[in-house]
């Protein structure tokens, strides 16, 4: 019974406790606020990712692209694995409007609308046609023009809160695009003596946010066809750059991702003898997460950088909680020495201890975490304030690709840090208790130890 | 147990001296880098225009005394056939190299001139285009060691890749010139360490480019953008009044241009001209001292602790030191001294350790990549290929100084505790 009473009672009449629930509180808090938005941005950041390119990607390394795919693509369609396919073609290009003196070199990509809103999250990315890509490359004015969609960042500005200076109807611009057309050797296609360049004019329907920086301020998006034309990948053994993948909802991506390189090794050795094989050997089956790591590792790698500082800082927490039980084991030698003299063992009152370590920790875990979250709840409304009244902002919208502050405490994290609070309890406690334990009743319980 | 706090208030010192460092390193290292590309001044053209006859007005810079030289700069962008399949977009600066060695620290970044005696040249290559690439163009650095392969990129200097670019859109003109391909003699690699222009920049002489984006033009040479060096031992800061007067002279009187057009110009120190930027930068260093500093309170709470602890197991001898007349203050003067000493302990640990942990920085991470395989500064993501390792001062003193405070103020509750203490009590004999 004591091992459950004496716990409570330290924890509630030792004031020199309240200081240790107090450090726990503060650190965990601290962690709980800054891990919370790290994770909510890595999180947001590798959602994008995943709703930019699908479940899964069928790449090729070069420009050129592969050929057949169409062959490869009716196949993945008849697996019951596979929820849609889209093909894709990257490349650069040299972009130009009446808007600016001189020509920007951005990167194409060629789609097919309605089949890529079944893979990707491109739909809901549009401003005017948001929810529906199929006629999105239908320029509202004249159905009849080519149309295009550029990223947001090269049509409107973005504003300190994040918003952009959308105006309600696309305006008539014409925008001119203009690409190397490359053999599927990956030569450039000579016209006479000098090197050919397709150009052709496409007219501004919409914008993209994909809420990728990089994206938005970079992409024109053209229909595949155009720019199969464009680069000379159409022909009697039409190229494309990709093909992205949906997986059926319960497939699980590494097994949809075997399942799909399997299905390209069969193929390529099917297709081994055909025209234009040899431009299988650049391409590579991968997953989202594989493909988009160049840009999502880096974020991963600061979130792990920045739980090691705090981990360093931790170790303060365990120094502070070492002291008090140390004060607290010197200040009740008396008990220790009452206990033991009628009979309880070393093993008991170390237990007895650790438990008021494990009180402590998740007291201060408790409340910590409750500041936490109280924080978090309000940070958006709180940085909007700040705002409105002082022009402040945690991230500047105009420089940062960031929308709200992540607010979402995710339950492993939180799990993670409470048990991490109650573990350095532990670790604080351990020394002075058994330094406590270990001393015998006969000692402490002398007239000139009391 | 003081060593402990001790151990502490260096501990949270170190960290909190390492952060400030490798950000105030970073963002210096941005002001430096613009200096290095970009000169100590830049003059911009009000929007869409550029300056006519530059070399002109750069002659009536120079004429200044504080003004070491001057320079144009061209730009435009254009797509690079670098080979089989291999095309990348560039951004395309025309430049007069000897000039723009003068002015910035371009000839240190080319790999084959940077050694030679004689001002850089894209030398003759009998009527073709000649360029300095970039050599992120050529190569991506090492996965494992983020560092280029110089000997492959040398390879590249003489061979051939096609340029496309357009002709630059006729004032008042709608009609988006079409682009036309040109080849392109690789004269030399830039490798500056700065990512986005070692990986996105072709440097070719403004005659060339002028010709290709103006190509109807007889009109003397024109840049969009005037780079000014100063003279050694000159503020650039007290020089953007005189060559923006130089500016309006050059506009209304030679140009011919209104004041108020002329006043649409922007002149600006280099560093001034990344100011936004570094802005946001330096707020993020000051949320994150705040965050570390909010957890580093924690090391008052210790000194607390301890000093309490002191306090109350050295009751006998704060007692007897009162008994023999010492006042409540002289005792409390002790303990608060003791924890100023504890704290100037400390952070003197701190600062030495986060001396060493900066200054050491490159060869750290090298260890972290060898022993754990993960490399924590890649070029690509923090713009420099070489990590900051500059011990910033400035902050040394605000974390020396808030290191003594903070275990001053963690010892003034025991010292009040002892001051109070009353030595008839703890004395008597019972």
């Amino acid at each position: 019974m004591f091992k459950i009473s004496l716990p409570i009672r330290y924890l509630i009449k030792r004031p020199i406790s309240y200081l240790a629930v107090g450090a726990v509180a503060l650190c965990v808090f601290i962690v709980v606020v800054v891990m919370t938005v790290m994770n909510g941005l890595v999180q947001e950041f590798s959602d994008l990712n995943h709703g930019y390119v699908g479940d899964c990607v069928v790449v090729s390394d070069s420009l050129v692209g592969f050929a057949h795919y169409e062959k490869f693509m009716s196949e993945l369609q008849k697996q019951p694995f596979i929820a849609a396919v889209t093909p894709v073609i990257k490349t650069f290009g040299l972009v130009g409007s009446d808007a600016t003196r001189s020509s920007l070199g951005l990167e194409v990509v060629g789609i097919v609308p309605q089949m890529h809103q079944l893979v990707t999250n491109f739909e809901n990315t549009l401003y005017y046609n948001k929810g529906d890509a199929k006629d999105v490359f239908v320029p509202p004015y004249d159905a009849n023009l080519p149309g295009c969609v550029t990223g947001v960042d090269l049509m409107y500005r973005r504003m300190a809160d994040g918003s952009y200076n959308y105006v309600p109807f696309a305006s008539k611009l014409p925008i001119t695009i203009s690409c190397f057309a490359l053999t599927p050797r990956g030569a450039v296609v000579q016209m006479g003596r000098s090197a050919a360049i397709n150009t052709r004019t496409f007219y501004f329907c919409d914008t993209s946010n994909s809420g990728l920086a990089r994206v938005d301020t970079d992409s024109i998006y053209l229909p595949l066809d155009a720019v199969q034309q464009m680069t000379a990948m159409s022909g009697e053994n039409p190229r494309v750059s990709a093909l992205l993948l949906k997986f059926s909802a319960g497939i699980k991506l590494d097994d949809g991702v075997q399942k799909t390189q399997a299905m390209w090794n069969n193929f390529v050795e099917s297709e081994g003898q055909s025209e234009l094989a040899f431009l299988f050997d650049s391409v590579r089956v991968q997953s989202w997460k594989s493909y988009r790591r160049e840009v999502i590792a880096p974020m991963e790698k600061e979130q792990v950088m920045m739980a090691i500082a705090f981990i360093m800082v931790g170790f303060i927490t365990v120094f502070i909680i070492f002291v008090i039980f140390y004060m607290i084991i010197n200040q009740k030698s008396r008990d220790i020495g009452v206990l033991k003299s009628i009979g309880t063992s070393a093993g008991s009152l170390f237990a007895m201890f650790l438990g008021f370590a494990c009180l402590i920790g998740l007291a201060g875990s408790a409340i910590g975490s409750l500041g936490a979250w109280a924080l978090l709840e309000n940070a958006n409304r709180l940085e909007r304030l700040l705002f409105d009244k002082f022009g402040w902002q945690v991230w500047d919208r105009s420089i940062y690709a960031i929308g709200e502050i992540p607010s979402d405490i995710n339950p492993a994290v939180l799990s993670l840090i409470v048990c991490s609070a109650v573990l350095a309890c532990f670790l604080g406690a351990t020394v002075p208790v058994l330094r406590g334990v270990r001393r015998n009743c006969a000692d402490v319980l002398r007239v000139n130890q009391l | 147990m003081v060593f402990l706090s001790i151990a502490a208030v260096a501990l949270c010192c170190a960290l909190l001296i390492v952060v400030a460092s490798m950000f105030t390193g970073f963002i210096d290292a941005i002001g430096r880098g613009a200096s290095d590309n970009l000169g100590d001044i830049v003059l911009e053209p009000p929007s869409e225009l550029s300056v006519p006859d530059f070399r002109k007005f750069a002659d009536m810079l120079e004429a200044d005394a504080n003004i070491a030289s001057a320079t144009g700069v061209l730009y435009s962008r254009g797509l690079l056939h670098l080979g089989k399949g291999d095309v990348k977009r560039v951004s395309i600066w025309g430049i007069e190299p000897a000039k723009r060695a003068e002015v910035t620290t371009m000839k240190q970044s080319l790999l084959r001139q940077k050694s030679q005696a004689e001002p850089p040249d894209f030398g003759n290559h009998s009527g073709e285009l000649a360029g300095f690439i970039g050599i992120g163009l050529l190569q991506k650095p090492d996965e494992i060691t983020d560092e280029y392969d110089l000997k492959k990129a040398r390879d590249f200097i003489g061979s051939k890749v096609v340029l496309t670019t357009a002709a630059a859109r006729k004032p008042f003109s709608r009609e988006v010139p079409a682009p036309a391909t040109y080849p392109m003699v690789i004269s030399d690699i830039i490798f500056t360490g700065l990512t986005e222009i070692d990986q996105s920049v072709v440097y070719m002489r403004i005659e060339d480019l002028s010709s290709v984006l103006f190509p109807d033009s007889n009109e003397p040479l024109r840049a969009d953008i005037i780079q000014i060096r100063c003279k050694p031992g000159v503020n650039p800061q007290n020089m953007v009044n005189t060559v923006w007067q130089i500016w309006r002279d050059y506009a209304t009187g030679e140009l011919g241009w209104s004041a108020a057009l002329a006043c649409g110009a922007e002149v600006m120190t280099a560093v001034q001209k990344q100011n936004d930027y570094i802005q946001e930068l330096r707020k993020q260093l000051g949320m994150l001292m705040v965050i570390f500093g909010v957890v580093s309170t924690g090391v008052v709470l210790l000194v607390f602790c301890i000093f309490y602890m002191v306090v109350m197991t050295k009751m006998k001898d704060i007692a007897t030191i009162r008994a023999v007349g010492a006042s409540g203050w002289n005792v409390a003067g002790i303990f608060i001294i003791y924890g100023a000493i504890v704290g100037l302990t400390g952070a003197i640990a701190g600062l030495a350790v986060g001396y060493v942990l900066v200054v050491n920085v490159e060869t750290l991470e090298e260890f972290v990549r060898v022993a754990f395989g993960l490399k924590l500064w890649s070029s690509s993501i923090y713009i420099f290929n070489k990590i900051p390792s500059e011990y910033d001062w400035l902050w040394a003193i605000k974390v020396f100084i808030a290191a003594i405070v903070a275990s001053t103020l963690g010892a003034i509750l025991p010292a009040i505790a002892a001051a109070k203490s009353r030595p008839v009590r703890i004395l008597q004999y019972e």
